[in-house]
């Protein structure tokens, strides 16, 4: 039994996902140079919101996020055989900034600052039902809602599943990423041999409708590894890369296919990424888009599957956006390619602690 | 049905009656690791130290308020943001943390964040899964200034459920499937301490879920 995906959407700084898709094909670049926090005069770094950071209650995403949701085709979402599966990274942590700088108790603008609460939200918002399952691993968390979904449709257990994710950047979150020093003055250039890595954040959101009804896009594999070698340095051998990548091995053999990587900027990851893809697949082209619209965090693999998904059926793939030669392997596409003849994407996603998920999807 | 042996169930309290105290979990810690756990962190460790994941086994997380005292390391920096206390408070780093200082790498691990039937998800999430043994961890850390703002836990716990097959269970956990939904009036379960208790006295629990159905943790004499 496979599942498939039946609807899709995605939502970046340059729009819904077909405009993301063209504008990644024109090598559009989203991100640019903001403050790093709500101090105007602060440190600028490489950021795609869409429209305006600002801290405020309800928070500044919450309209821009209902209105993307609200295109979801109807269903009982939320009934017992039709779970909701949300993910995010973040959440409404911006509300934990604002505390941070001295608000007051408010358990009304509390309500926005936890997961729970951001559900309770939506399930008024869409009169969706109890059965929502939150999921949340940082920068895999979309990818570990889409295997849950598949799992339980597999199991037979849920009808279909409606996964969503979102992430949001603000004040929180880049600072944080400023204090790893990754988020500096330097735009991403995923792949690029260069002397300094960067990363630059960009606001996503992404839903996708599962169900084992034949559709034009199934799931051949799905897959995680968890290095848990270091908080925030990948195990220096590679060794996970290839660990999630193995139980996928014997559909990747003889495969004609090309990947979208996790692809940050960040330069050891990078390195470590593009060489194993290169000595795993040899010959599939490795593509990262993060350098247009930026790293959307817990939302990045579902954002990208989409993009992946439309890209693919338009023809035309987007080449990495922002790198130049020299870059990390071979096998790293700097141009747009044609989709032909490649009838699989192999998706890769990774996150804090050296978790990496992988999902194969094939075209039908 | 899906239903899965219980291998065996531990909560923990720290420093309340019968429990062991904060100092013994912290000193259970390889130092040059505990420097840079959480205070969950360490409890979890506690809880995994005998009998630790293996690289194929599975381990569903839940927590509602994640690293609590770290977040509140975190935003006493700002605007200078520690980055130890960034990647500290990230969810699911209590795991991490634990699964770093056993050096032990895992290929499943699913987070779950939430509040209501939040030990229920974390129980179905954890039947469905396929690998040989699955733990089932959840876990509170009390702190200050976001309790006072209703974002934090009031205690410090956390309890581990081992499944798997092999030896005497200590018990089953079953999930008995059905249609029907999971409606207002139905018996709710109670907040996650006190199924953390529950499970330290080996109590029945049993509860509706929104997957549909009920959800059955028994246990052997």
């Amino acid at each position: 039994m496979h599942t498939y995906l039946e609807a899709l959407d995605c939502r970046t700084a340059l729009g819904n996902a077909d405009a993301t898709v063209a504008a990644l094909l024109e090598g559009r670049v989203a991100l640019r140079l903001l403050p790093v926090n709500t101090d105007p005069a602060s440190d600028r770094v490489p950021l795609a919101p869409r429209g305006d950071i600002s801290l405020g209650t309800p928070p500044r995403w919450w309209e821009d996020l209902t209105e993307f949701l609200a295109a979801v085709p109807g269903e009982e979402w939320g009934s017992p055989r039709k779970p909701i599966l949300l993910s995010s990274s973040n959440f409404g942590i911006d509300r934990l900034y604002a505390i941070g700088a001295g608000a007051p108790p408010d358990a009304g603008a509390n309500t926005w600052a936890t997961a729970q609460g951001i559900a309770r939200h939506l399930r008024r918002q869409f009169g969706w039902g109890p059965n929502l399952h939150i999921f949340s691993h940082a920068c895999v968390s979309a990818h570990l809602a889409t295997a849950a979904a598949d799992s339980w449709l597999r199991e037979g257990v849920t009808e279909k599943a409606l996964v969503v994710s979102f992430d949001y950047v603000g004040p929180f979150v880049s600072s944080g990423f400023h204090s790893l020093k990754i988020l500096n003055a330097g735009m991403p250039a995923p792949y690029a041999d260069r002397p300094e890595g960067s990363i630059g954040l960009g606001d996503g959101a992404a839903w996708a409708i599962l169900s084992t009804n034949p559709a034009q896009w199934r799931i051949e594999g799905l897959s995680q590894w968890n290095e848990m070698h270091h908080f925030t340095a990948n195990d220096p051998s590679g060794s996970g890369f290839d660990k999630v990548v193995a139980p996928l091995a014997p559909l990747l053999e003889g495969r004609a296919l090309w990947i979208k990587g996790h692809g940050t900027g960040t330069l050891d990851a990078g390195r470590l990424e593009a060489e194993c893809m290169q000595r795993v697949v040899p010959g599939a082209p490795l593509v990262s888009w993060k350098g247009s619209i930026g790293h959307t965090l817990g939302s990045c693999a579902l954002v990208e599957l989409v993009l992946a998904v439309r890209a693919h059926d338009g023809g035309r793939i987007p080449g990495t956006t922002g790198t130049d030669a020299p870059v990390f392997a071979p096998n790293v596409a700097t141009g747009n390619f044609d989709a032909d003849p490649a009838r699989s994407v192999l998706l890769l996603c990774n996150a804090f602690g050296g978790a990496h998920g992988a999902l194969l999807v094939s075209h039908a | 049905m899906l239903e899965r042996p219980i291998k065996s169930a531990d909560a923990c309290f720290p420093d309340a009656a019968g429990m062991p105290a904060t100092d013994d979990i912290k000193s259970a810690v390889p130092r040059r690791h505990g420097r840079r756990m959480s205070g969950l962190g360490r409890l979890v460790y506690w809880l995994f130290r005998d009998d630790p994941p293996e690289p194929e086994d599975a381990i569903v997380y839940a927590t509602t308020f994640t690293e609590a005292r770290a977040l509140e390391a975190y935003l006493a920096s700002l605007p200078h943001a520690s980055p130890l206390a960034f990647q500290t408070s990230i969810h699911p780093g209590a795991v991490q943390q634990a699964m770093i200082a056993l050096g032990r790498p895992v290929r499943t691990l699913l987070p779950l964040a939430g509040e209501e039937d939040l030990f229920t998800r974390m129980c179905l999430t954890g039947l469905t899964q396929k690998a040989a043994r699955v733990f089932l961890v959840m876990g509170e850390e009390r702190a200050d200034l976001l309790l006072r703002h209703g974002l934090a836990s009031a205690t410090t716990w956390a309890l581990c459920l081992r499944l798997g097959t092999g030896g005497k269970p200590a018990g089953m956990l079953r999930w008995e499937r059905s249609a029907a939904a999971h409606t207002s009036g139905e018996t709710t379960p109670p907040d996650a301490p006190t199924i953390a208790r529950a499970v330290h006295n080996r109590a029945l629990l049993n509860y509706p879920t929104p997957m549909g159905g009920t959800l059955r943790l028994t246990w052997n004499t």
